[in-house]
């Protein structure tokens, strides 16, 4: 069913059991949520079937929602009550989907351990990580548990003395990382399945945890199954990649056709009154006060100057924490700006009533961060998108239903999927739906925040492709906020650069292909972790 | 270091808002019409001019700002004044009573404590199973009962089976009397308390329950009883310490109603006939009780926190 790429290095090295027979057999595993009990629901992994031998570290790749982490949680019957899974996942001659939670409970940290996706979310906040580490040691009937953890703490590069008594919030991305390897390899287990052990970590950190986990994998002679979006993570230190995508649907070939292509954004060659006009722009954070002593300030943004205009995509770019989001929030409206002007085709928004900026702003509409924060998880997809229609009192009931439809045509959505639940829909698809709903009131003007960070490369480049339709096609002018400056610089029109709260310079779209290249290779910004590991690899 | 700045902060914030309270219930309860001499007027042998220096004697023919900063000169050293009706002094009165709504108040608390948090717990463990849905059912039931209501049934199945007990004297009793008293009001209370705490800590504990650092445990191979009450526990903690505070506060203040109903000798009786009689010092020295309770919990409760959540340590 599935493809398994060519291995890079042909043979697992450290061949514990005889190559004959795999350590981990899964055979047709089918998982699906939703009603039915025999899996009438949504498929999230179809008849998958692929093995890991001992020592050996294999990777699954795939794009976000085609299910990775389904097939992760599968392997422990760690799924979700409402999730059904079928097949056989053979482990020493147990069929793992077969046994009882009391069975399952020797098994899982013991022989086969799973790392979560975000080591912040899998940590207990209220818990000293050397009790985290050592709870899993005693649920196993280790002995000397407080050597053995000061051992693993010290295998995965932390120190044991001060880290055991941290708690997760004192640590770095990093660090949870190596905490929560710890955890899963202090019973030395013979597999470790890591669901996208990287993802939420820089170009040099991300290349420190993979050595360290083929380190592992030499000393313990532990097998990994390492599930990752990012192409170059697998390749590097899988000795056999599966890809989850070769046999998964895919999107819309729509949304696919201009992915990244970098001839097609239209240059206004026209110079006509901007749609947007920044001045002065000045926004200070304060402590809050009363009697509070010590109170402290902030300048976030210091009197920002720039022009978006009409029909284009901006982007603004620039290291965190130098006010990005801030100004993001001030044009959209969400925050008070304290001094300066925000002119929307020649009206000063800061100045107006709280009913006339009422009026404003459906023109102006912001989508934030995080997709699945940003929708309410107790609402269908169609519910979401209708919401601003209904505030704004547009369109009748009918009307609101088809208004929905196009909508999600529009964004690469099936029609059919709104009266889903906002919650059921995967990450790249939740992007989709949060810009359909910004959709909803035909804005003028789009700001993006950061959304399109933390998706794996084909859905960036997927709504990546949606934005530029949307320009292209509905002439909708988008502010594409990023950090990640290769990103901006493929799609956008013009790039405004922000260091420390100021706009320090805007670019027209030729200096943008003219100036970044050198600038970036100084240092001068911060660059995307992912293209180091690409040359990398290539090497 | 920072955290004893932290609460020094707290401290200053504390009496500041002790200060506001007691200035806005003064000057309320001087905007109410009537005082306490309003019906000794009604009695034709009193003259007038008795009637004057009466008032004068009172300091009540003084303008209200300064009868409020006399007051808060008074209550600064330890004096909350005269009962007018008692005849005798407002803090000997409240003292001897305080006694008695603690008792009550306790008992109830800790009951309503050691049946909720349980419940809560296996509740959200067994989330809509049928242990979960009577519990919840229940609980829906009781909130929607008064607990005047709740008390006057008690009363009547004890009054039926001739065995009321209520209230109690403290210079015949020994502690079964006072058990015997204690019984009806602090049942009712507890009951009254019940589902308030019960849906709190279920929630709190179905979030961690539910929470992906809990998931990541049973990966690892934990126990569900240790996932529990070692892991979800402590993470679902924060909102019930919130909780605790406020029931703390409570103490006083909770049993007013279930007091006077089944004539427990608390304060609440006490504050409601000093209400009729317009014996002032004596409302006035109830209410900053009341609030003295409220600070002081939320104190004690953000103490707690402080200890409980290494996350608020960072904070603050």
């Amino acid at each position: 069913m599935c493809r398994s790429v060519p291995a890079r290095r042909q043979c697992p090295r450290l061949p514990v059991l005889s190559p004959s027979r795999p350590l981990l057999d899964v055979r047709d595993l089918r998982v699906s949520y939703g009603k039915g009990a025999h899996g009438q629901g949504e498929a999230a992994v179809s008849g998958l079937s692929f093995d890991v031998c001992a020592g050996e570290i294999v990777g699954m790749q795939g794009r976000s929602g085609c299910g990775k982490t389904s097939t992760a949680l599968a392997i422990l019957k760690l799924l979700p009550a409402e999730a059904h899974a079928s097949g056989s996942v053979l482990f020493e001659g147990h069929d793992l989907l077969r046994l009882s939670e009391l069975e399952l409970r020797r098994i899982r940290g013991k022989q086969i351990s799973i790392i979560y996706q975000e080591p912040t979310l899998a940590l207990n906040p209220v818990m000293r990580v050397g009790d985290q580490i050592s709870e899993v040691a005693r649920a196993h009937g280790l002995r000397n548990v407080k050597g053995q953890v000061n051992a693993i703490l010290h295998r995965v590069g932390l120190e044991p003395k001060r880290h055991y008594v941290t708690y997760p919030h004192e640590l770095s991305g990093g660090e949870r990382q190596r905490v929560v390897l710890s955890q899963a390899l202090i019973c030395k287990p013979q597999l470790v399945i890591a669901d996208e052990p990287t993802a939420s970590l820089d170009a040099s950190l991300k290349s420190e945890i993979l050595a360290l986990i083929e380190g592992l994998r030499t000393d313990f002679g532990t097998a990994f199954l390492l599930i990752s979006h990012d192409r170059c993570v697998t390749s590097k230190i899988a000795d056999r990649v599966i890809d989850l995508c070769a046999q998964q649907k895919t999107v819309p070939a729509s949304a696919l056709s201009s992915v990244c292509d970098k001839s097609s954004p239209t240059r206004i060659l026209r110079r006509e009154e901007p749609l947007v006009t920044v001045r002065n722009l000045c926004k200070r954070y304060r402590t809050r006060g009363l009697f509070a002593f010590g109170r402290s300030e902030k300048q976030a943004l210091d009197a920002v100057n720039f022009e978006i205009d009409r029909g284009t995509l901006t982007g603004l770019v620039g290291p965190s924490a130098c006010g990005k989001s801030t100004l993001a929030r001030c044009l959209a409206l969400l925050e008070k700006a304290d001094n300066g002007e925000v002119l929307l085709e020649g009206r000063n928004l800061l100045s107006s009533t709280p009913k006339e900026a009422r009026k404003s702003r459906p023109m102006l509409q912001y989508i934030a961060q995080d997709p699945a924060a940003a929708l309410n998880p107790r609402l269908s997809a169609a519910e979401a998108i209708e919401e601003p229609l209904l505030i704004q009192g547009i369109a009748d009931r009918k009307q609101r239903r088809r208004t929905v439809a196009e909508l999600l045509e529009r964004v690469g959505l099936d029609p059919v999927t709104a009266d889903r639940g906002c919650h059921e829909f995967s990450g790249g698809q939740k992007h989709r739906l949060v810009i359909a709903r910004a959709l909803a009131l035909q804005p003028k003007l789009l700001i993006l925040d950061e959304s399109l960070s933390g998706l794996d490369p084909e859905t960036q480049a997927a709504i990546l492709g949606l934005l530029g339709e949307l320009k292209d096609r509905l002439g909708i002018t988008q502010l594409l906020i990023s950090h990640d400056l290769e990103l901006v610089s493929s799609l956008a029109d013009s790039v405004a650069v922000m260091r420390d709260g100021r706009v320090v310079e805007q670019l027209g779209a030729e200096e943008i292909r003219d100036h970044f290249e050198p600038r970036w290779n100084n240092g001068k910004l911060e660059a995307a972790p992912k293209r180091e590991l690409v040359t990398a690899e290539s090497e | 270091m920072k955290a004893a700045r932290y609460f020094e902060r707290r401290l200053v914030h504390s009496v500041a808002l002790l200060v506001t309270i007691s200035a806005l219930t003064f000057t309320i309860s001087q905007l109410a019409p009537g005082s306490f001499l309003d019906e000794i007027k009604l009695n034709p042998q009193i003259s007038a001019q008795t009637l004057a220096g009466l008032r004068a004697q009172y300091g009540l023919d003084q303008p209200v700002p300064v009868r409020y900063f006399r007051w808060l000169k008074s209550v600064a050293t330890g004096d909350f004044g005269y009962s007018l009706a008692y005849n005798m002094p407002v803090k000997k009165l409240i003292w001897e009573r305080l006694g008695n709504t603690l008792l009550l108040g306790a008992t109830a608390m800790v009951l309503a404590w050691v049946v909720a948090l349980p419940c809560g717990i296996w509740s959200a463990y067994k989330a809509r199973r049928w242990i979960d849905r009577i519990l919840v059912a229940s609980s829906t039931l009781l909130l929607g009962t008064p607990e005047l209501a709740l008390a006057l049934l008690f009363i009547l199945v004890a009054a039926h089976f001739g065995n009321v007990g209520a209230g109690f004297e403290k210079s015949r009793s020994g502690g079964a009397s006072v058990l015997r008293g204690v019984r009806i009001p602090a049942v009712v209370l507890a009951l009254a308390a019940f589902p308030i705490l019960f849906r709190h800590i279920r929630s709190a504990m179905g979030e961690a329950w539910h929470s992906p650092f809990l998931q990541a445990a049973r990966g690892h191979g934990i126990g569900n009883m240790r996932l529990l009450l070692r892991h979800a526990l402590p993470a679902a903690a924060s909102p019930l310490i919130s909780l605790f505070g406020l029931s703390l506060a409570g103490l006083v203040s909770a049993s007013f109603l279930v007091e006077v109903i089944t004539g427990w000798p608390g304060i609440g009786p006490l504050f409601l006939e000093a209400i009729y009689s317009r014996d002032f010092h004596v409302v006035m020295a109830v209410v900053m009780l009341f609030s003295l309770f409220l600070i002081i919990a939320n104190l004690i409760a953000d103490l707690l926190l402080y200890a409980a959540d290494p996350r608020v340590r960072a904070e603050c």
